[in-house]
């Protein structure tokens, strides 16, 4: 019974002509969106590798120098691209891909593209995950608003009655007939997100196990609005207000809600200025060890420390230079305050970011918002974890170039090195989080997924169970 | 007419659905001016307190080096870190520009979330490399819940609520006999029953803002025509959709398509055509990039640097002869001639790798400026894209400001590098006096408008358009349409 109920809703969307219009116009959107999302990511990569190596090259020719001051000349590292961002971009356009990594400072992620875009961003971007996550909810809403209230205004739904048709296989029928329909524009969207992503090296490692939880994830989310569309079209009476009551639902869990999060959370934890943050490292690195400042107090003392160790009585007979371990030494001091700025820096936008995980309670679109980002590798943990690496490696290659220093060079000597040094540095690597790490970060969105997916499923039962026909 | 319009004010009057509506926009409208006033004022408050430490910091230092003036001894530390040092003005007194807004920037976020909302003058950085990202990205993502989003977006989904049903609701329940029975002309009819909403609903939305400005304190009322030009764009935007609302009910369909087709007129409107108008820009003129760029920068320095620094200030001072010292005239140590010629060497050396980028600079510059032209003419296809854009200039958070920051904050910075490029080379040592020639930073307050009132030019021919549209309606009118 329950096909002869989607075969009787396949009828009428294909002769109402509402089904044959709405998938041509997403269908076009999908492909045009994977195409220019494609194309994007694709130039983009292709910038972040070309200039990853010429950096390289720029580190390794730079003229001869002291080790430090060949630190000081820097290089940069570029965030790439994870393969499944071309279906869900995230907010890989809202954070920096550069870090310049120099010593003696935590950089910061710099060229945010956005900052680049026009106005016209803030109406959105057409991207595939734009389609999944806004317009297929809305197309779910245009094809299901009326499916309980159109029986009762045309009375059909005592025919179906008679027919041997029960309350619970009239609502799945309904229900599996409109998820087949978002199922099938869903499906072209990952399957050529699958095809591109895998047969492409430029991006970072594909996933395919990423690509099957993102399946399930959107599965659940059309579950949600079509058990929140049936619902509403089983409570309410006229096919017009139900209409108009989803389309306030959509508008306020796609739209309101998470903006409203957004000016909750800043109020709740502001945003320190990047000034205000600047200003609280100088005046802790100002109480500390100066590497670049034999004067320096602290400095002084780290000598008659290093003296001691090695029982002599002036620099010039120490088997090392102190200048490199001084440096080293107010490296790590500086480490320690960024970590610890940084730190609450990093605390603020967590805080900042459970405010929008809370309020999922109120729009399954949140989590779905959050879920989708984070198994595409585009959400803002996955810019940290690799800031953090970047952090990592700036430590490494600071600390190679200072104990070169104090291994290989005398106190107070002019020591100069070039290429072999330079290139003896391992370039930077990245290996991008696991999908086990990635779904213990988002438990919380993937419990509120699955608290809107049972309460929808009941209210939605016991509302057709107890519609009068 | 009279008793059209009592008849239609009581129909407005008696739906329930109406107040809900009423009420939602009013709150909808007071929680919206109440989040931004309070950022409003935070950044006002941010921004002069951090401008009122940077004057602290600079009687500060002109104090410090008086007494350094006065009596060299009770200089401490290394000659780099001296007060006499003109270069020591940079990382001991960094300059600042910040943004500046009004109270009218309570009407519009606009590109205060995305936009650098300050500069530390950076003496050699070039602006293209100083861009930092300073929030959390889920806020630019979402956007903020502001003024703007509640007249762009939610304004006509709640028209289009009032209004889907405004012919088809009289068919449906009967009454549209009896309504056409009046010895009007039945265009007349629903064009005065859309005016009377419009006024009802422009009245509301009126009261709402009013209430909520005062409720807030916002201390717009400061700019009366601000505010009257603000009304005004309402006005016009209400018309738009109420008109559009009545003519796709002239069509006579059911409620329920005029439901799906004005909903679908809203998405049109509001999130295909801005979108597409995005995608096109970006495929026509692709955004130039900053990687690319400094890695280009990079190189150059690279290549610079295996050029010896004498060699780069040899033919530095060939093409700026004017910065030769006479050596006659000096006064200073050593170890100070010692020290300026470091600093020669490096500006040398940025100056000219700056001078070797310059046409990839300007090309950067260009490039972006004619992408920023045709989406600003692109946006013609969606009136509530043009809305948007004038709301961003009456705030003053427009994209047009933010260049004319930019360029402001940058004709400062170029300021202050000449000023340090003379006392370097000249061999100065820092002056009181000197202190209180730097360079300040004044930024124009608002520019109201920054083009040719173009978005509102075409706003206001939508409106035009729908008008003639309803008139080839009313030529084409029949009875049958609608019963």
């Amino acid at each position: 019974m329950v096909g002869a109920v989607m075969l009787k809703e396949w009828k009428e969307f294909v002769r109402t002509g509402r089904l044959v219009l709405a998938a041509i116009f997403f269908l076009a959107l999908l492909a045009v969106s994977i195409y220019t999302s494609w194309q994007y990511s694709d130039a983009i990569q292709t910038q972040y590798t070309d200039a990853g190596k010429q950096h390289r090259a720029n580190w390794e020719n730079q003229a001869e120098k002291n080790p430090h001051a060949a630190a000081h000349f820097g290089t940069y590292v570029f965030k790439p691209k994870s393969a499944l961002s071309l279906i869900d971009p995230g907010v890989d356009k809202f954070t920096g891909v550069a870090f310049y990594l120099e010593p003696h400072k935590q950089g910061t992620a710099q060229y945010s593209a956005v900052q680049d875009e026009t106005s016209t961003i803030w109406f959105g971007e057409l991207t595939p995950a734009f389609v999944l996550l806004y317009l297929i909810p809305l197309l779910i809403i245009l094809l299901g608003f009326n499916a309980f209230t159109k029986e009762r205004e045309y009375g059909t739904a005592k025919l179906m009655m008679i027919q041997g048709a029960g309350k619970l296989s009239i609502l799945a029928g309904k229900s599996l007939m409109l998820l087949f329909v978002a199922f099938v524009i869903m499906v072209p969207v990952l399957f050529s997100g699958l095809i591109i992503s895998a047969g492409s090296n430029q991006f970072s490692a594909f996933s395919m196990s990423n690509l099957l939880v993102l399946l399930v994830m959107y599965l659940l989310y059309y579950i949600v609005i079509i058990n929140v569309c049936l619902f509403v079209s089983s409570v309410v009476q006229r096919s017009g207000l139900s209409f108009l009551v989803l389309l306030c639902f959509w508008m306020v869990s796609t739209f309101i809600v998470p903006k409203v999060a957004a000016n909750i959370a800043e109020q709740q934890n502001p945003s320190a200025l990047l000034s205000d943050l600047d200003a609280m490292v100088e005046k802790r690195r100002s109480a500390g060890i100066d590497g670049h400042n034999a004067a320096n107090e602290q400095a002084k003392k780290l000598e008659a420390e290093v003296l001691k160790m090695y029982g002599v009585d002036s620099v010039s007979q120490l088997p090392v230079n102190i200048a490199g371990i001084r440096l080293q030494r107010g490296e790590a001091f500086t480490a320690r305050i960024y970590d610890s700025v940084f730190g609450l820096l990093k605390t603020t936008l967590d805080d900042q970011s459970l405010t929008f995980s809370r309020s999922a309670v109120f729009s399954p679109f949140s989590s779905a918002r959050f879920l989708s980002m984070a198994f595409c590798g585009s959400d803002y943990e996955y810019h940290w974890h690799f800031a953090n690496a970047a952090e990592k490696y700036r430590l490494y290659f600071v600390q190679y170039l200072n104990e070169d220093i104090v291994n290989h060079s005398k106190t107070g000597e002019d020591y100069t090195v070039g290429r072999d040094l330079y290139s003896s540095i391992k370039p930077f690597s990245y290996q991008p989080q696991s999908l086990g790490e990635t779904v213990n970060q988002q438990r919380w969105n993937i419990l509120a997924l699955c608290i809107w997916l049972l309460v929808s499923s009941l209210l939605v039962m016991v509302a057709v169970q107890k519609l009068k026909i | 007419m009279k008793d059209i319009i009592k008849l239609e004010w009581r129909l407005i009057r008696t739906a329930r659905l109406t107040w809900y509506l009423a009420g939602s926009m009013l709150l909808l409208i007071f929680f919206a001016v109440q989040m931004r006033t309070e950022k409003v004022m935070a950044y006002q408050i941010t921004t002069d307190s951090l401008y009122k430490e940077e004057n602290r910091r600079i009687n500060d230092y002109a104090v410090q080096l008086d007494s350094v003036q006065k009596d060299v001894k009770k200089q401490k530390g290394s000659l780099r870190q001296s007060y006499l040092n003109p270069y020591s003005l940079v990382f001991k007194t960094p300059l600042h520009a910040f943004f500046s807004i009004d109270e009218r920037a309570v009407i519009s976020t606009g590109r205060s979330a995305v936009y650098t909302n300050y500069f530390v003058n950076n003496a050699w950085k070039t602006p293209i490399l100083s861009f930092e990202t300073p929030n959390n990205p889920y806020q630019q993502l979402f956007g903020m819940f502001d003024l703007a989003f509640v007249l762009v977006y939610l304004l006509p989904l709640f028209i289009i609520a009032f209004a889907f049903n405004l012919v088809s609701l009289e068919k449906e329940q009967g009454t549209l006999r009896l309504l056409l029975s009046f010895p009007v002309s039945p265009f007349k009819i629903f064009l005065t029953k859309t005016l009377v909403r419009v006024s009802f609903f422009f009245g509301v939305v009126v009261f709402s803002l009013v209430l909520s400005f005062l409720a807030n304190h916002s201390g717009i009322f400061a700019f009366a025509g601000s505010i009257l030009s603000l009304f005004a764009l309402i006005l016009v935007y209400i018309m738009f959709w109420f008109l559009l609302c009545l003519s796709v009910n002239l069509r006579g369909w059911s409620t329920s398509t005029n439901a799906f087709v004005l909903t679908g007129c809203w998405m049109f409107f509001l999130l295909i055509v801005p979108v597409l108008i995005n995608m096109i820009a970006n495929i026509i003129y692709p955004v130039p990039s900053r990687t690319k760029y400094t890695a280009q920068y990079w190189t150059e320095s690279v290549v610079h640097e295996r050029t010896e620094r004498s060699k780069i200030l040899d033919r530095y001072f060939q093409d700026h002869p004017e910065l030769v010292v006479r050596r006659d005239t000096l006064d200073i140590t050593k170890e100070w001639q010692e020290l300026f010629g470091f600093y020669k060497a490096i500006v040398a050396q940025l100056e000219t790798t700056d001078s070797m980028l310059a046409p990839l600079t300007n090309e950067y510059n260009v490039k972006m400026a004619v992408r920023k032209r045709l989406v600003e003419k692109a946006s013609l296809f969606s009136p509530a894209a043009l809305f948007k854009n004038s709301l961003d200039n009456l705030a003053g958070t427009s994209d047009g400001r933010y260049q004319v920051f930019y360029e402001q904050a940058e004709q400062r910075r170029k300021a202050f590098n000449e000023f340090l490029r003379q006392k370097i080379f000249q061999e100065d040592l820092m002056t009181k006096e000197d202190v209180a020639k730097l360079p300040e930073f004044q930024q124009t307050m608002i520019v109201v408008k920054d083009a040719d009132y173009f978005s509102e030019f075409v706003m206001v021919a939508y409106v035009l358009f729908i008008i003639l549209l309803l008139a080839w309606q009313k030529m084409k009118f029949k009875y049958e349409y609608i019963l």
